[in-house]
């Protein structure tokens, strides 16, 4: 059903009243107009009950059917004004839009360098590839990928080492296949300093210092090895050669000075 | 943003080639390469290394494994920088008993043996363990590295059991797996350090593996399973409730 100030069409009866609204304030109103009788004027028509029509109808009809005649140079005006028109910005509707870049533009503004660098970040580009440059970067991902992994590996293997262990042997965690982390200790209290010497540094005393703990009485260090057999000792204040009193005394002393070994499995079974 | 085609492929092959090369550049550059050579330049005098060199030169061509040559000179120079009596002619001499022992070592465990396993036998041999234990010893472990049961062997006769009693024990356990046999020298050490006799706590301690792992006791309900599996014995079928 249709209400405005030309008329109204009532579905619910099939009859149609219609209104025309008159330069002069009056209205006429016409009853038992037909609907839907074919007719494209709309209002009334020759339908084939041969219902003769309103010449003022007919004439106000003729007069709203008749084309407008528009000048050539409108195209040209219209087009010039569109084309002076600012074209519209994506950020015209930023601040509105929700999600990050509605926010960070709330925040900081539209024109800030935040907001700018959002926009420049999150505008879709096309970016074109040949089959060639795709492998490329897949092979690229894969490689970055696969030294993740492998980095990851290794960081988890080196971290695996025991808190503590009374002996060489127990101490051992597994490293790779080959090498474990072993943890050697000495209790010297009255020791300013300890290091560990062996085949595993050249029996170096400063290769590798070991550390006491909080109450100064046990000293330790932790040193990947390889699977094997290693003599070592222990030396007490740059001077002192001990051996470790917890583990067997390497045979073969050769130097007068009596040294110690730990055996090294292949892997933690 | 716009990168002509040709020169991104460029680009994202160069990097591609780039990162898989770089885990092997940085492993070459962590692991030089330690030459005896270069080992011994600053330790020893010139003399005296180049008798080493000898030794080692000497080695190379018998097969034997070098860096225990280098290792046991290194020792010798690191004790006398520490002030202890240790001459020339005692780096060159110990030097030259380990090659020699080296070279028995190969002799008792045959062409398969790799390094480690020539310098826990030549080990064994400077504990005066017989080459004949050796040889029953690569016979008696068929398949697996000799390294363990060479080192707890020789660790056994260094705290004081009869090299005899530990050849025994050490050949009977022979197809156990290392951890088994490490924890067995660390039982024998325990024992003797409370008070038994080295050869006592061997042979006892031994005996109790050697019903572990025989095949009549292996699937006991009163041996735990975990030590069933590291004494290489067969896996205990799950129980049935």
């Amino acid at each position: 059903m249709t209400d405005d100030a030309h008329g109204y069409q009532d579905s619910r009866t099939t009859r149609t009243r219609w209104s025309v609204f008159e330069p002069m304030g009056q209205e006429e109103v016409y009853d038992d107009v037909p609907e839907g009788d074919g007719n494209d004027s709309g209002v009334g028509g020759s339908g084939a009950d041969d219902t003769p029509l309103d010449p003022l109808l007919v004439a106000v009809a003729g007069e709203l059917r008749r084309p407008v005649e528009l000048g050539p140079e409108l195209d040209g005006r219209v087009m010039a004004l569109v084309a002076a028109e600012p074209r519209p910005e994506r950020d015209v509707s930023f601040a509105a839009r929700p999600g990050a870049a509605g926010r960070l533009a709330a925040r900081h503004g539209p024109t800030s360098a935040v907001a700018r660098a959002w926009r420049w970040l999150s505008r879709p580009r096309l970016v074109q590839l040949s089959p060639l440059g795709g492998l490329a970067f897949a092979s690229g991902l894969a490689a970055l990928l696969l030294v993740a992994l492998r980095s990851g590996t290794d960081t988890v293997q080196a971290t695996s080492a025991p808190a503590a262990a009374a002996s060489p042997v127990a101490a051992a965690a597994p490293v790779a296949d080959s090498v474990q982390v072993i943890q050697f200790v000495l209790v010297a209290p009255d020791a300013r300093t300890v290091a560990l010497v062996g085949d595993f540094n050249d029996w170096q005393a400063d290769a590798t210092p070991m550390r006491a703990a909080a109450s100064g009485r046990v000293w330790s260090v932790q040193v990947p090895l390889s699977a094997g057999r290693h003599r070592y000792a222990f030396v007490v204040d740059d001077e002192r050669w001990v051996p470790d009193p917890s583990a067997p005394r390497a045979p073969g002393d050769d130097f007068g000075t009596p040294n110690s070994v730990v055996t090294v499995t292949e892997r933690r079974s | 943003m716009s990168i002509p085609r040709r020169n991104l492929s460029r680009v994202l092959l160069l990097v591609a080639a780039a990162v898989i090369a770089a885990p092997s550049v940085s492993a070459a550059d962590a692991q030089p390469v330690a030459t005896p050579e270069s080992r011994l330049a600053s330790r020893l005098d010139a003399p005296t290394r180049n008798a080493v060199l000898a030794e080692v030169d000497s080695a190379r061509r018998a097969g034997l494994p070098v860096a225990p040559l280098v290792d046991r000179a290194l020792e010798g120079a690191g004790k006398r920088a520490l002030g202890r009596a240790v001459s020339d002619a005692d780096i060159v001499a110990a030097v030259r008993r380990l090659r020699v022992a080296l070279g028995s070592a190969r002799e008792a465990l045959g062409s398969r043996a790799d390094g480690t396993e020539l310098a826990a036998g030549a080990s064994a041999l400077q504990a005066d363990v017989p080459p004949a234990t050796l040889v029953a010893l690569g016979r008696a472990r068929s398949s697996g590295s000799l390294t363990v049961p060479l080192s707890v062997l020789t660790d056994l006769v260094a705290i004081g059991v009869p090299a005899d009693t530990a050849a025994r024990t050490v050949i009977a356990l022979a197809r156990a797996q290392d951890a088994v046999l490490l924890a067995y020298q660390r039982d024998v050490e325990r024992d003797i350090g409370i008070g038994a006799l080295p050869a006592v706590a061997a042979s006892v301690r031994a005996a109790g593996l050697e019903k572990i792992t025989a095949d009549g006791l292996l699937h006991s309900p009163g041996v735990p399973s975990s030590l069933n599996a590291a004494a290489g014995g067969k896996p205990r079928p799950p129980r049935k409730p």
